[in-house]
């Protein structure tokens, strides 16, 4: 068995992906705003902005990334350069707009006008998660869903820029990596 | 039981329409994935192709949507071996090299889907005359002697494994497959960096942590998957597609 075992390591390390490879506008996806306006990507083209997945129901690590986004969005505040959160459902059966309300009130969200909180299908979370690659699965009893801690900076051309763990990683890399708004010099 | 055959269920005009079978619903325990408590997760009914997509199949699809050829195919969706040995010679030959992206945008242009790794490990646990073999020596030792035998030039010409009960073939002995979640067992950035979410999968520490110790081979196939990105491509990973359920006439 030595050297299936081996291979099967070598192939595992030789398989790092190329960051700026990923880009979300490379396969269109489609989603409703809290609004129920249906809105794609293509939306965010031009802009910079923060992305990242959650479900309403999490009980895991969500209110973490959750609570870790609040941060960023005041921190970003504060230096002077405010980004718009994108924030994906990885729940779309569940996560309904009285869901996405309670949950926006559970973190005192309901004023956060910076906070796009987009709902599709499957089909599209997948989409979308591969394109960023980005690991999720569902236990099809329970219902609960395993899934990276990834919060990632969208450059205005749809490509990964940078990304953090939404977990215990600092954060001021990610902060600095943001550029200041045209005609703002820090 | 027989499988229903569905030799017409998509696309009949096509040259090379490949067949179709029906799997019933039922209840199957994967490698990974279960919780402590859990013994088996539900699997709805669902269409397989009875052997993977071949070249010829994948030729009509690069006809309907030249924007997945070789030269066009954009770099965020494939890597550089993207179709780099394809021809339309041997159109019965499993089609290669080709990307998650790639094989998700096949499945969708037929009008089905990727299989999930769950429904895929259900069709591949059964042998010509049981369900679930993955619990038997010799099912495993026949899979384990595959993925022991060096590649030879000539084997995307083999059949593969035999018909099985629900009428699928050549699900192993003939290449890898891509599967629509194949990437969902890692949940951390990098287990060693990450703390120990996937520790099982650390290099060498063998199947010891997943539900059956003996099924080395499905083993081997998690930790393939695992090892690959969504624009990967290698010489012997192809796919098949999925469909959803239909009533039966």
């Amino acid at each position: 068995m030595k050297p299936l075992l081996l291979s099967l390591c070598l192939a595992a390390s030789g398989a790092a992906a190329q960051p700026d490879a990923r880009n979300v506008r490379s396969l269109p996806t489609s989603w409703k705003t809290e609004a129920g306006k249906q809105v794609s990507l293509e939306a965010w083209k031009g802009r910079w902005y923060a992305l990242t997945f959650i479900y309403t129901s999490c009980a895991g690590s969500c209110p973490l990334t959750t609570k870790k986004l609040k941060r960023l969005d005041a921190a970003l505040e504060a230096a002077g350069k405010p980004l718009e959160l994108v924030v994906v459902s990885l729940d779309p059966a569940h996560d309904t707009p009285p869901m996405l309300e309670q949950y926006r009130a559970r973190y005192g969200l309901e004023n956060a006008k910076r906070w796009n909180i987009l709902v599709g299908d499957d089909a599209q979370v997948r989409t979308l998660t591969m394109l960023l690659e980005f690991k999720y699965t569902r236990n099809p009893e329970s219902g609960v869903i395993l899934h990276d801690n990834t919060v990632y900076l969208i450059d205005p051309k749809g490509t990964v820029h940078t990304s953090m763990s939404s977990l215990d990683q600092p954060m001021e890399a990610f902060i600095e990596a943001v550029p200041a708004p045209a005609g703002k010099k820090r | 039981m027989r499988a229903l055959r569905l030799s017409v269920w998509l696309l009949a005009s096509s040259a090379f329409a490949g067949e179709v079978v029906a799997l019933p619903e039922g209840r199957f325990a994967p490698l990974f994935g279960l919780d402590v408590g859990q013994t088996a997760f539900p699997v709805g009914a669902f269409g397989l192709d009875v052997r993977p997509v071949s070249r010829g199949e994948f030729a009509e699809f690069l006809a309907a949507a030249p924007q997945w050829a070789k030269a066009k195919a954009p770099r965020a969706l494939v890597d550089d071996g993207y179709l780099a040995s394809f021809s339309s010679k041997q159109p019965k030959v499993p089609v290669t090299q080709v990307s998650y992206f790639a094989a998700r945008a096949y499945c969708e242009w037929k009008g089905g889907r990727l299989p999930t790794t769950l429904e895929w490990e259900y069709a591949a646990a059964a042998d010509e005359t049981r369900k679930d073999a993955s619990r038997e020596a010799d099912f495993a030792k026949r899979i384990l002697d595959w993925y022991g035998k060096p590649n030879r030039a000539d084997d995307l010409e083999q059949p593969g494994s035999p018909r099985n009960v629900y009428g699928v073939e050549a699900l192993h002995g003939l290449i890898w497959e891509w599967t629509d979640d194949f990437n969902a067992l890692f949940v951390s950035g990098d287990n060693r960096q990450d703390g120990d979410s996937n520790s099982k999968f650390m290099c060498g520490a063998g199947a010891t942590g997943s539900a059956r110790r003996e099924d080395y081979a499905a083993f081997m196939r998690y930790g393939m998957r695992s090892s690959l990105t969504p624009r990967s491509t290698l010489p012997r990973l192809g796919f098949r597609c999925a469909y959803a359920a239909r009533r039966t006439p």
